[in-house]
């Protein structure tokens, strides 16, 4: 017998038991659709995850930030020399960047101090207020322009999509090479100080950083010595954080220096961390449906083996009767085998296709509303590789599934066969 | 030269208390044309006979020649397309598969030994009209009468021009006259063709247009008429 007739017989006889072989492929579906609708998730997720990361450079970058002392519990805790009721503030003085420096392993240290800006005026005068940070030396994702500086003396600043418009600029390429004003004031002589810095670049929407405009290097100085001005030396070292690169950047190493850093009593995190952290949550979810689709796979493949051993009872007679015509066991165990993947072929590219639609879908409906902005993150995709990972994976289950009653059928001793009734 | 020969042959089903000699010490010799009717009583023994002679079955002790070669030598390969391709099969209940077409059903021996695409249909079509069915080719096997079933059946058996054509009580479940249908078109082709013919019946009628007859009872052959 050749493998067309083989996989036509298979087929046939799916058709004639519509009923049966339908029942049979909803378990298969359902199972493939979750899976494939999640996978598709994780595709999309971690596509936008790549090209944000990827993009950014140094994801290795160390931030170690006081570690915490009053936020985890409610208990007032015990002093000791590494934790003070000072750092309660969240703030560093020397001493801590002394600590943290003698940490092995890190380079290319940078402590940060904190930049207060009272307001921030564009083109139209408007006052607005102001989130930003000094830059972390890494590439943000920009929609035009170029990085700032992450050192010298020259003033740029990074705005975000939404500031552009809220300056009174006409557009983002209309905003580059612009000035804004940032004003602030010295917490000691409340004297007003107005610095201006050009706009350089546009920032997309990311999750890195999200609405925060970005300072140069030059830009944050001006800013910390406004501020400063005329406060005594021990109160003008005050960080907010420190930023250092790892040596080593393998992950074991990585790990040993934090905690190193955890015993010295400070917290911190790599900016791939802190990405990843985001997604935990995600993660957890996609991951409890993974085991929802595979828990419905095992129900359908067991649904498989109960259709085909019916197929095997009501064909008895046929298998008998093609046997004693010459047909080998290896045939008829392939007869059957083709019916399982057949159901496992038809449910699982049903179940991708009915994903991949549900995906469009959706796509559409989160880039109206709650991906608004996100540029570049499309939630779900699908690829090749990994569609015909999924109908792989499920042929393979119900061949599986279907070894039993295929060896049943190719032990049938086709007298008895032929005498059953 | 004997086509098929057994040699001292039974069969014994279960054991111990249980245990049933279907067939106690047969020696046949079935010649190349000849025309074979073994007749007996229900549970004789008859039934067994023609599985072990058709290599369906094998035998407790003794042994089956076939073209004087013991088949007990002969590979599982080689032995399924013997069946295939020098056996035909005509059974009293047809078998045929009720919602194919009378093609495909005549088509299932030719599919079975890998023969595909205009020969396979070619064949099929000419053991179809060998039994005077062309007009109903294309029709489902169940929306056929008994006698037209068998004759389908009989194409079936034709298909792959078989040196031995068995056929198990093919009247058993017809009318007279269908019955007398059936038995013209499986001795022309017997005459025509050169066929050997092995026939398992209980029916005298047809036993008596059988070149010879043999006789089983209680599993041994107890008497037989050459004619």
């Amino acid at each position: 017998m050749r493998f067309h007739d083989i996989l036509n017989s298979a087929a046939t006889n799916l058709w004639h038991n519509k009923g049966r072989t339908f029942l049979t492929i909803i378990a298969v579906f359902i199972g493939s659709l979750t899976i494939a609708f999640t996978m598709g998730i994780n595709n999309g997720v971690n596509d936008y995850l790549k090209k944000q990361v990827g993009n950014v450079g140094k994801t290795e970058q160390m931030s170690i930030l006081p570690g915490s002392s009053s936020q985890d519990t409610n208990e007032p805790q015990k002093y000791n020399t590494k934790k003070s009721s000072q750092n309660a503030d969240g703030m560093m003085d020397k001493n801590d960047v002394k600590k943290i420096k003698s940490v092995k392993g890190l380079k290319d240290f940078k402590a940060l101090k904190d930049c207060d800006v009272d307001y921030v005026q564009g083109p139209n005068k408007t006052k607005y207020l102001i989130i930003a940070q000094i830059t972390e030396g890494i590439n943000y994702d920009l929609k035009v322009g170029h990085q700032v500086a992450t050192s010298g003396k020259k003033s740029q600043i990074l705005i975000t999509k939404p500031m552009v418009k809220s300056y009174g600029f006409k557009n983002a390429q209309d905003a580059l090479g612009k000035k804004v004003t940032l004003v602030t004031k010295s917490p000691l002589t409340k004297k007003r100080a107005k610095i201006s810095a050009t706009v350089v670049g546009i920032r997309n929407d990311s999750i890195v950083s999200k609405g925060f405009a970005i300072y140069s290097n030059g830009l944050g100085q001006k800013i910390v010595s406004a501020n400063q001005k005329g406060l005594p030396q021990a109160l003008k070292d005050k960080y907010t954080s420190v930023m250092a690169t790892p040596i080593n950047k393998s992950a074991s190493s990585i790990k040993k220096i934090e905690d190193n850093l955890t015993k010295k009593g400070y917290s911190c995190m790599t900016l791939k961390e802190a990405v990843n952290e985001l997604f935990l949550t995600f993660n957890a979810v996609t991951g409890v449906l993974i085991v929802f689709g595979a828990i419905a796979l095992v129900a359908a493949s067991f649904g498989v083996i109960n259709t085909l051993y019916m197929s095997v009872r009501d064909r008895t007679k046929e298998i008998g009767l093609m046997k004693a015509l010459g047909l080998s066991k290896g045939k008829v165990f392939s007869i059957f085998s083709c019916e399982a993947i057949l159901i496992g072929l038809l449910g699982s590219s049903l179940g991708l296709l009915l994903a991949m639609g549900l995906g469009n879908a959706l796509n559409n409906f989160a880039a109206k509303s709650f991906l608004k902005g996100l540029d570049g993150f499309t939630l779900i995709q699908f690829n090749w590789s990994s569609s015909l990972l999924i109908i792989g994976i499920i042929c393979l289950i119900t061949f599986l599934a279907g070894t039993l009653p295929a060896k049943r059928a190719a032990k049938l001793d086709p007298i008895t066969a032929l005498r059953y009734e | 030269m004997s086509l098929l020969e057994t040699r001292e042959v039974t069969r014994t089903y279960g054991k111990g208390a249980t245990k049933f000699e279907a067939l106690r010490g047969i020696n046949l010799q079935i010649d190349k044309g000849d025309s074979v009717a073994i007749i007996g009583k229900s549970g004789s023994g008859k039934s067994t006979l023609m599985h072990i002679l058709a290599l369906l079955d094998q035998p407790t002790t003794g042994s089956v020649w076939l073209n004087n070669e013991p088949t007990s030598k002969i590979k599982n390969k080689t032995l399924n397309k013997l069946r295939n391709q020098t056996f035909g099969f005509v059974f009293q209940q047809f078998f045929l598969n009720a919602q194919d077409s009378v093609l495909e059903n005549v088509m299932l021996p030719l599919k079975i030994g890998g023969i595909t695409g205009k020969e396979r249909r070619s064949k099929a079509l000419a053991a179809i009209k060998a039994v005077g069915l062309e007009s109903k080719v294309k029709n489902k096997a169940s929306d056929l009468s008994g006698g037209q079933k068998q004759r389908v059946c009989i194409a079936r058996a034709l298909v792959n021009n078989p040196e031995i054509i068995f056929a198990d009580e093919p009247t058993g479940n017809l009318d007279s006259a269908t019955s007398e249908n059936i038995e013209n078109i499986l001795f022309k082709l017997h005459q025509e063709k050169n066929i050997t013919l092995i026939i398992v019946t209980h029916d005298p009628d047809l036993a008596k247009k059988c070149a010879r007859q043999v006789q089983i009872k209680d599993g041994q052959i107890v008497g037989g008429i050459q004619q």
